[in-house]
């Protein structure tokens, strides 16, 4: 039973594997089910979310990649892009169509055209650089546009929590 | 599943010295299933992906996925060119990586600078081509179904290189022989004396007959792989392409009717029935533009593929296989996370069966209940052109009640021990006590009682739950 999702998720699983970007690790958590995976992130550089490692998971829909996966942190990160409970709100998430609040153009949304490396990549971009336009979490967007050095300290703080020190 | 781990990929070139040409491959690649361009089509906006694809992808937003121009799947255009490019270059990969890998290897080779490295070198190179040949046939294989006619080039070139050889060898045993003997004159290659030859001719006349009948034989199986083919091209090239009908004109009779016309399955909801047929109108149009159609039965399977892993027997949204259970299934954890649940539907059912008035729609109802929760229905129905039990509660009024007839007492004899094996851990303590699967075989154990699902049954059932809970 080969659908046509799980081919192509397999496909990219081994681009992933053997040509992997820059601190961004993908695969399936199981090898039995491709539409469950798990991604590690690392934080960007000179970014306060540097040093760490943040643990997502990603799921696919039966019609991949006509629709695009969900995706979401397995740990805390305070991201004005970043629901409390992790879900992540990123435009190449939002399935193709048209945005009911205009916030975005058509042309970031998904396309079967998008990969989960891309999203990944979108998404390192996005803890780099988070979009206070539409925040997830309006209390880290309101810290981050104006007690930056609160921000910064904070999520230092988590991300020294989650190595343990 | 096992199909899937050796697709041929553009890593396969990285670390060879001709890593460039994963670039190269990459840009055979449709940008939406990530594989080699399966006929290649070109949109209105220029962009270009499979048929299967593009088509896919147009039904479901309308849109280029590209450049999300809008865009309609009559204006896609076969991109030939591409086409053969894919082909060509599929059928020189196996060798060009072949060649990279053992460029690669000597490299390494020549890195450790050791002379006895050569010696290892040589019998590396015999493995090296074996496996280039076996890769070679595998990613052969794997394209057939990609290739167009033109395709199957590197097989004749096979062939042709086999008789080649044939011919080539046979000449070389003949020699002119001065024994004083004549040669058949028909040529059969016979020598003979002179007298010889006519009562040899007769027989010769034969036997040529029938070697040119085996011989006409062989080239005939030998071609019957490709001929049938160009054949088949020809005849059912001017297939019609079909169109999507405007589902929301349609009431669902009509368009199970409309499905059934079209001989592909016809159960289930509405929705399931459009996403259904227009899956089916995106197979049969990219078939039809593919220069090397598959038959209707090869698409039939295909759907088929497609309902197990997309449409109506697909994994439910836990990701369980509609038929398999997890090998780590944590039986016991579930039944505890779920007890409350559990409770709550033995309470309910127990009620309901309590009220005589409500009884038939009881049982009815928790049926439907075991078969969603285990959907271990759907495999048993897997045969059967029986929906699963959803739709059945669905379209309640139209046919149920022959259906019911036919449907439940088979049901519950397969129901109740095939439930158990799947259901084995959370069912054991939920099973004893509940009333509903203990009910329906003893209901549909009476034979001469017919009792339809939702009508109310004459006598009583009430007494069977007296071995349940202590009686009434």
């Amino acid at each position: 039973m080969n659908s046509v999702a799980s081919k192509r998720l397999f496909q990219e699983y081994k681009q992933l594997t053997l040509n992997p970007p820059d601190g961004i690790t993908a695969g399936p958590v199981n090898e039995d089910d491709l539409f469950v995976w798990e991604a590690l992130i690392q934080g960007p550089e000179d970014t306060p979310y540097a040093g760490g490692i943040f643990p997502a998971e990603l799921k696919f829909p039966k019609d991949y990649p006509l629709m695009p996966p969900t995706m979401k942190f397995l740990c805390d990160i305070w991201h004005p892009n970043v629901y409390p409970n992790g879900v992540v709100c990123i435009s190449i998430l939002h399935p193709p169509g048209e945005d009911p609040n205009h916030y975005e153009q058509a042309s970031e949304r998904w396309s079967p055209i998008q990969s989960v490396e891309k999203i990944l990549i979108s998404v390192m971009s996005m803890i780099a650089e988070p979009n206070d336009e539409s925040p997830a979490n309006v209390d880290a967007a309101r810290m981050w546009r104006e007690r930056k050095g609160e921000f910064d300290k904070r999520v230092k703080m988590d991300v020294r929590r989650s190595l343990g020190l | 599943m096992d199909g899937a781990f050796d697709i041929p990929d553009s890593t396969d070139w990285l670390n060879t010295p001709l890593n460039l040409l994963s670039t190269l491959e990459n840009a055979l690649h449709c940008q939406i299933c990530k594989e080699f361009y399966d006929t290649p089509m070109t949109t209105s906006c220029c962009h270009t992906f499979c048929s299967k694809c593009i088509r896919t992808s147009l039904s479901t937003d309308g849109k280029c996925p590209a450049c999300r121009t809008a865009d309609q799947a009559s204006k896609l255009r076969n991109n030939w060119a591409l086409q053969e490019v894919v082909l060509a270059f599929l059928a020189a990969r196996p060798a060009a990586l072949g060649v990279a890998r053992k460029e690669r290897d000597a490299l390494e080779e020549a890195k450790r600078g050791t002379k006895s490295g050569k010696r290892k070198r040589a019998v590396l190179d015999s493995d090296d081509v074996a496996q280039m040949e076996v890769e070679g046939r595998s990613t052969r294989r794997k394209s057939q179904r990609i290739a167009a006619s033109h395709g199957s080039q590197p097989e004749a070139i096979d062939e042709v290189d086999d008789s080649d050889a044939g011919s080539t060898f046979e000449p070389e045993h003949e020699e002119p022989i001065d024994d004083g003997l004549v040669e058949c004159p028909l040529g059969c290659g016979k020598r003979m004396k002179i007298e010889a030859v006519e009562p040899h001719l007769d027989r010769c006349e034969d036997e040529r007959k029938q070697a040119s009948r085996s011989q006409s034989r062989t080239p005939l199986s030998n071609g019957l792989h490709r001929l049938p083919n160009t054949n088949n091209s020809s005849t059912t090239k001017p297939q019609d392409r079909i169109s999507e009908f405007n589902y929301s004109l349609l009431n669902e009779t009509k368009l199970r009717k409309k499905l059934e016309e079209a001989s592909i399955p016809a159960w289930g909801p509405k929705q399931l029935l459009i996403k259904r047929h227009t899956e089916w109108v995106n197979l049969w149009n990219a078939n039809c533009d593919s220069s090397r159609p598959r038959s209707k039965r090869e698409l039939l399977q295909e759907l088929d593929t497609w309902e197990r892993t997309q449409g109506g027997r697909a994994p439910g949204v836990n990701g369980l296989a509609s038929s398999v259970m997890r090998k780590d299934f944590d039986g016991v954890g579930w039944a505890n996370k779920n007890r409350g649940d559990f409770a709550k539907l033995i309470d309910q059912a127990k009620r309901k069966h309590g009220s005589p008035g409500t009884e038939g729609e009881g049982t009815g109802k928790n049926v439907d209940e075991a078969g969603q929760d285990g959907t271990t229905v759907k495999s048993l129905e897997g045969a059967g052109d029986i929906p699963p039990p959803s739709g059945q509660s669905a379209r309640a009024g139209e046919e149920n009640v022959e259906a019911t007839d036919l449907f439940a007492p088979r049901r519950d004899e397969s129901m109740t021990p095939s439930g158990e094996q799947h259901h084995d851990p959370h069912n054991n303590h939920t099973r004893r006590p509940s009333l509903p699967i203990d009910v329906t075989p003893a209901v549909a154990g009476s034979p001469p009682r017919k009792v339809p699902m939702f009508r109310l049954p004459e006598v009583p059932v009430r007494d069977v739950d007296a071995d349940g809970h202590g009686g009434h």
